[in-house]
């Protein structure tokens, strides 16, 4: 049985409440911080030599993240990343929702650590129903229960954090856009450097961290060295929540260790629905290459096993498509996606997600031909790496790989003028 | 920092960028996003650039240069990615440069034909975006806008007044206002220059002509005393638009739209063409020569008849330094007294004090290194757009402005403090109540005297509190004053009991009010108009009427001057003849002819030259004379000025239970620009709203008037707008005298009766 | 017909709450929580008028806040329907089968996406984001709230107890 970091309360009849939370070993660990007051640069190492790495996309070290902000006096903040909205990707809203303690509690060992005395958690606006309320609500009993607040614990510390909600955006996923949201400005990524950690929100130094990645350090900080390290599988380090999504027959979030074969997880997850064949996995968010269903099959859910075949792990959500997909059709819902959350700033960002998205919608009413297919191609590589965030890349990113990998499928389509598959 | 650019070897200081080297030593890298006095946004990708071991092209404008890169500007991955981004930025852009009034100086059409492809392969429809009519000063096309957003930047980072924004995102982002017809920054024509294509252009210049036949002249504003640089560009001897030229110390890269537009008014109908005489009580044409003659009998003749102090000599401070050292030195020499350009002033007590000229005390752009400035009878926004853009800069370095003025305030850069005074309790508060602010003799302190101080009937009581109030805070005093060049009114002796450079004179003549409420047998006016650059038009008119002979230099026949005048000589408006203006940090900046001016209009420093020689055996070129004047002045410096008014005390007695005000509003400040058509459109000139306190509003009665005692004038109380903000018993007319209603003093304490 | 928009004192002391969670000097930070507690307070949409009465609640410029309200797509700068109905159709509800569920709600409303009803009484938003559902595709929001698993039958009976 895998332990459970960010997962742990699910099952519990209330498992959002602050006593299910306690009765789980819950804000012990940040306790044991403030009454043993635990060195920052302490936190920060263990963190790093934990393997931690960011659960939001780019799979960054969370450790050395941390270890960039100034030590210098000053305000800083902490900025939790709760926008999830790439598709395919459904974890932080579970935890929101069924753990939000473990994010309030990693929230306030990251403020402790990086020297934050406030920190914003910031929701998506499709939230507000559900997660915006359970997350208040834990907020308040945090409070109620000094974990948060004013000279917590009597330890002179003084942190406080605040949920922040946007208004549908998903470039505001993007940290920098993130924080031109909290500014209370349009969702523009901002140019790096000067990096966040230097001059972050308010033109202070601030940490940005994913949901997950900050529901994971209260046990990982709970837990001796080297524990959460050695959760990982096969040469890799610690655990990651896939969204399992598409056509499978239980689809749902798994915090398995990483590493783990896909093939394992599938399982996990009912199995390919109605018999069908695996087709295709996109392993990471839309954003990331799509692989082919038989080299899936072979590679194990890690960083360096996905990117061997020619994609990344992203964000977790996997998304699983049978042999009666139409690639065509899936593209053409990609594209769309991200020609509609472009943000606008960057030329060929701004310009190009729509014009491949003209080009895929002309293959679908049959308008196209197969110079255009070359077109799609050079447009993508146009793009790509050519702008302030990395949404142009998620646009290009898809286009090169559903072409690379199905390509006499679209040349079907082109000609035929109809899917291959229908 | 050794960085290589194109395998050159260069050194790059820290925090440098690519793009910042490459400008400095000339190598050209395309940009449409990057400004140099704008924040970076890297977002056009137009300058991207191949750094060796970097995977992708980088852009130039924000990537910082590091020891030892290199950077290739000119390599095939360059031009690679440069052709890139210039096929998307087109792949949206209507191909309409025959009819762009941007083509040919298109930055698009420009980098295109370097970078870009010669046919596009994109064939989707293109986007369209739907206009709107947002200013009389600025036309849209925004289906050509390539969304740099300079013109946004320009509102949030140097104008401060944040009027256009971008909306929507992505492939449907646009750039738009709130409500239409309602840009109305005074540094709003900037956005014209900054738009790098034909979104934005100078709607008074529409298809008026193609850039490539235009000339370029420079010259220098004429309309504030900051001496803004200018381009004029003409076409076939017209003006037909002005730009910037830049220079650091004053304007920038900047243009306030007074002085981009304001040209406009030397093509004003009511312009003086022709030398008139009156006969029989009508003014009839005549020939320069027989008017020279005859004006010169004139003058002979009234001296010798009436005396010398029975005749008053007026200029302008909108003349140049040329016409008002000829003006003073051609009337000095022959006996007269009675000289002056202070025709907006009532309070004159203060006069010996003065120092040698108004000025800043400061260079302009010195303004941000101080900590706190006073500004006192001034509204930088809309008085000097120039300075608001340093004042703004001030404020983001920390400077706290503390602003008192006798108008509503409505600066576009951040107050720290403000209070809104009439002319009685300016004095307690500068006196006593003003203790909340927390201001040390030891910081870098400046109080700035603005324009409206100068029209107080007690300003010389107010000089003397300021005076005193800054023994507690031991900041510099500098002043803005009312015209272009009041700097060479007061330097040049322009003045009853000054010569040139501040010398005392032997006799001390009638100052401004006193020669024309005093009756005079003879007036002379050079460049003024009777009804709008008097202090009380009405005692203009009736010194006008009951004098023997008027002799009036003049670029344009207002009513009263064709009424009054026996003698009409037409001069040059700045834009047609030499000059120079000393500007008030003391740069003496001289321009040359921008166009020919119609036959019998000659410039206002060679006809008073002409007169000069028919008694003295001065005559000049205008070489020599700017190199007399030059000589003169050359060992002025504007920082040794001290400030002592502590003992002027005001003449005048303020009876009046209210304070009246009219407010300098921006497009009515002088001759020219109160011609000028297109800014005559702007939302400033329509305000002719009278602006009363809640108090006196308190007091009306249904159906009410008011009812100015001492003028006569009587107003229905709903002709008011309530300003909540005023003190009490305050009045304040938006403009003087345009609407044909208030002509009374410029700001009086007066009694009225609801 | 030219009157301000007066923001009512319940929202007033919203705003001043979210206010509070920033710097100060740094109101503008609460424009977008502010619009959403005025949207709902307006039946679902944003009007100029309402900008203008934030813009001056939070002394910003007016501009920053029709910026804001036009770039986030769960702020209406239009009329909508009472009932806000978003049919998540993203690759993921995509590939469970959401295209049928939303033509089957655009035949039954008789509306095209991005239309309201006749009756005002719902509007079918265009949504392109993933609602982050995923593992529970295919599903739509309604008021925010989430339908989960849907089928059609289902997606009829949630659509008569709102009516
Ligand atoms: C277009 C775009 C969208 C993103 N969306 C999200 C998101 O929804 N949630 C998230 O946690 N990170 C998202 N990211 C990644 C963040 O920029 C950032 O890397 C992350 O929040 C850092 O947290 P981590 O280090 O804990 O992963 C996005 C990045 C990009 C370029
Ligand atoms: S890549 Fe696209 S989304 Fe990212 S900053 Fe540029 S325009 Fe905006
Ligand atoms: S000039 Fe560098 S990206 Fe626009």
């Amino acid at each position: 049985m895998n332990p459970k970091l960010c997962t742990e309360t699910y099952n519990h009849s209330h498992p959002a409440s602050i006593e299910t939370y306690l009765s789980l070993g819950g804000y012990d660990a940040w306790k044991n911080i403030l009454q043993n007051k635990m060195p920052r640069s302490k936190i920060i190492e263990k963190i790093k030599d934990s393997g931690l790495r960011g659960k939001g996309g780019a799979g960054f070290l969370t450790g050395l993240k941390w270890s960039f902000i100034p030590l210098i006096e000053g305000q800083k903040y902490l900025v939790c990343n709760s926008d999830e909205s790439e598709p395919g990707t459904c974890k932080d809203r579970d935890i929101l929702r069924y753990n939000p303690h473990s994010i309030i509690e990693g929230m306030l060992i990251a403020c402790y650590a990086i020297g934050a005395s406030v920190g914003y958690n910031y929701l998506r606006g499709e939230f507000m129903d559900q997660q915006w309320k359970v997350f208040n609500e834990a907020l308040k009993e945090a409070y109620k229960f000094k974990l948060i607040g004013n000279n917590i614990i009597s330890s002179n510390i003084n942190i406080d954090i605040y949920a922040l909600i946007g208004a549908g955006a998903y470039i505001v996923g993007e940290e920098t856009a993130m924080l031109e949201s909290i500014e209370g400005k349009r969702g523009m990524p901002r140019i790096k450097p000067p990096f966040p950690a230097i001059k972050g929100l308010y033109g202070k130094p601030t940490i940005i961290n994913n949901t997950e990645t900050l529901a994971s350090i209260p046990k990982i900080m709970l837990n001796e060295d080297g524990w959460y390290k050695n959760l990982g599988l096969n040469k890799s380090e610690g655990m990651k929540i896939f969204c399992m999504s598409g056509h499978i027959n239980k689809p749902g979030n798994f915090e398995i260790p990483l590493g783990t074969p896909f093939a394992d997880l599938l399982k996990s997850a009912g199995g390919i629905s109605n018999n069908r064949k695996i087709k295709a996995v996109i392993p990471g968010g839309s954003s990331v290459p799509v692989v082919k269903g038989e080299d899936m099959m072979r590679i194990n859910m890690d960083y360096e096993s996905i990117a061997s075949a020619g994609s990344m792990l992203g964000s977790g959500g996997v998304i699983v498509m049978d042999d009666s997909t139409c690639m065509v059709s899936v593209l053409h819902r990609i594209s769309r996606f991200y020609y509609a959350e472009s943000c606008g700033q960057c030329t060929p960002c701004r310009e190009g997600t729509g014009w491949l998205y003209k080009i895929l919608s002309n293959i679908l009413s049959g308008k196209a031909s197969l110079n255009d297919l070359e077109q799609l191609n050079r447009i993508a590589f146009q793009i790509e790496g050519h702008c302030i965030c990395a949404l142009g890349d998620a646009a290009a990113m898809p286009v090169r790989s559903f072409l690379k990998n199905f390509w006499s499928e679209f040349e079907y389509y082109v000609d035929k003028k109809e899917s291959m598959v229908s | 920092m050794k960085v290589f650019i194109n395998n050159r070897e260069y050194t790059a200081e820290s925090n440098e960028t690519i793009i910042e080297l490459c400008d400095k030593v000339g190598i050209h890298i395309p940009r449409f996003c990057y400004h140099k006095h704008l924040s970076v946004v890297a977002s056009c990708r137009m300058c991207l650039v191949d750094i060796e071991g970097v995977n992708h092209a980088q852009p130039a404008c924000s990537t910082p240069l590091r020891e030892n890169m290199k950077v290739f500007t000119h390599s095939n991955k360059t031009k690679i990615a440069q052709k890139n981004s210039m096929e998307f930025l087109l792949i949206n852009h209507p191909l309409d440069c025959p009819i762009c009034d941007q083509g040919g100086e298109c930055e698009l059409q420009d980098v295109s034909l370097e970078h870009g492809d010669d046919h596009s392969t994109y064939m989707q429809l293109k986007r369209v975006v739907i206009d709107k009519d947002i200013s009389p000063l600025i036309s849209t096309d925004m289906t050509r806008c390539i969304h740099c957003s300079r013109c946004v930047r320009f509102g949030e980072e140097i104008s401060n007044v944040k009027e256009l924004g971008l909306l929507n995102r992505g492939e449907d982002m646009k750039i738009d206002v709130v409500i239409e017809g309602e840009v109305t920054s005074e540094l709003s024509g900037n956005m014209i220059d900054l738009c790098p294509v034909g979104a934005l252009n100078n709607k008074p210049y529409r298809y008026k002509a193609r850039t490539w036949d235009l000339k370029q002249h420079a010259g220098i504003s004429p309309h504030d005393c900051l001496g803004s640089n200018i381009y004029y560009h003409t076409y076939n001897n017209k003006i037909l638009r002005a730009v910037p030229m830049e220079n650091e110390q004053i304007n920038q890269t900047w243009l306030s739209d007074r002085d981009r537009f304001g040209y406009e008014g030397i093509y004003s109908k009511d312009r003086a063409f022709k030398p008139m005489i009156s006969q029989d009580g009508k003014l009839i044409e005549c020939e320069n020569q027989i008017l020279l003659d005859r004006l010169n009998h004139i003058i002979i003749n009234a001296i010798k008849n009436h005396g010398t102090e029975n005749i008053g000599c007026l200029i302008s401070p909108q003349s140049t330094s040329e016409e008002l050292y000829l003006f003073q030195k051609l009337f000095k020499s022959l006996g007269i007294a009675n000289i002056d350009h202070r025709t907006n002033e009532r309070d004159f007590s203060y006069q010996d004090d003065y120092p040698i000229m108004p000025s800043l005390g400061i260079n302009i752009n010195e303004i941000n290194e101080f900590q706190n400035i006073f500004l006192i009878g001034v509204n930088i926004k809309s008085e000097f757009p120039i300075l608001s853009i340093h004042l703004n800069n001030a404020v983001k370095d920390k400077t706290k402005i503390f602003s008192i003025n006798f108008d509503m305030l409505d600066e576009d850069f951040p107050v720290f403090y403000k209070k809104i005074v009439n002319n009685k309790n300016i004095l307690s508060l500068l006196s006593n109540d003003i203790e909340e602010i927390n201001v040390q003799p030891n910081e870098k302190n400046l109080i700035i005297i603005g324009p409206t101080v100068s029209q107080l009937p007690n300003q010389s009581d107010v000089l003397s509190t300021i005076n005193k109030f800054n023994e507690s805070i031991n900041a510099r005093i500098g002043f803005l004053t009312d015209f272009c060049n009041n700097t060479s009114a007061w330097l040049l002796g322009n003045l009853p009991h000054r010569d040139i450079c501040g010398k005392k004179s032997k006799i001390i003549g009638k100052n401004a009010y006193e020669m024309i409420s005093e009756k005079l047998s003879t007036y002379i006016l050079f460049n003024l108009e009777p009804e709008h650059d008097f202090w009380d038009s009405n005692i203009v008119e009736s010194a006008l009427k009951n004098s023997k002979c008027n002799i009036i230099f003049t670029s344009y026949i207002t009513p009263m001057i064709e009424k009054y005048a026996d003698m009409v000589i037409p001069i040059s408006t700045f834009a047609e003849c030499d000059g120079s203006y000393i500007n008030i940090d003391g740069t003496f900046q001289s321009f040359s002819k921008i166009v020919e001016p119609k036959k019998d209009i000659s410039s206002g420093w060679s006809i008073l030259n002409n007169l000069l020689k028919y008694n003295s055996s001065d005559i000049y070129d205008i070489k020599t004379l700017r190199s007399e004047i030059k000589d003169l002045i050359k060992d002025i410096d504007i920082r040794n000025f001290k400030i002592n008014f502590k003992n002027v005390k005001s003449k005048n007695q303020l009876e009046g239970n209210t304070f009246i005000v009219t407010r300098r509003n921006t497009y009515k400040t002088d001759s020219i620009v109160r011609r000028a058509e297109s800014l005559n459109m702007t939302m400033q000139s329509k305000d002719n709203n009278i602006y009363i306190s809640n108090n006196i509003a308190n007091q009306f009665k249904d159906n009410g008037y008011i009812d100015f005692e001492n003028n006569n004038i009587r107003y229905k109380t709903n002709e008011f707008t309530v300003k909540t903000n005023l003190p009490d018993n305050t009045i304040i007319f938006s403009t003087n005298n345009l609407n044909g209603k208030y002509t009374g003093p410029k700001s009086q304490n007066i009694n009225i009766k609801i | 017909m030219n009157e301000d928009y007066i923001i009512s004192d319940n929202s007033k002391q919203l705003i001043d709450d979210v206010v509070k969670k920033f710097p100060n000097n740094q109101s503008r930070s609460a424009i977008i929580e502010s619009l959403l507690i005025l949207q709902h307070e307006n039946n679902g949409f944003i009007t100029k008028k309402i900008m203008k009465a934030l813009a001056i609640y939070l002394t910003v410029h007016e501009i920053d806040i029709y910026e804001v309200a036009t770039f986030y797509t769960m702020i209406n700068v239009h009329p909508v329907g009472k009932n806000t109905i978003a049919v998540c159709n993203n690759v993921s509800c995509m590939l469970r089968g959401s295209d049928e569920i939303l033509s089957h709600i655009e035949k039954k409303l008789n509306i095209k996406v991005g239309q309201s009803t006749k009756d005002n009484c719902f509007y079918l938003k265009d949504e392109i984001e993933c609602l982050a559902a995923c593992n529970g595709g295919p599903m739509m929001q309604v008021n925010h709230k989430n339908y989960e698993n849907l089928t059609i039958d289902k997606v009829d009976k949630i659509l008569e107890s709102i009516k």
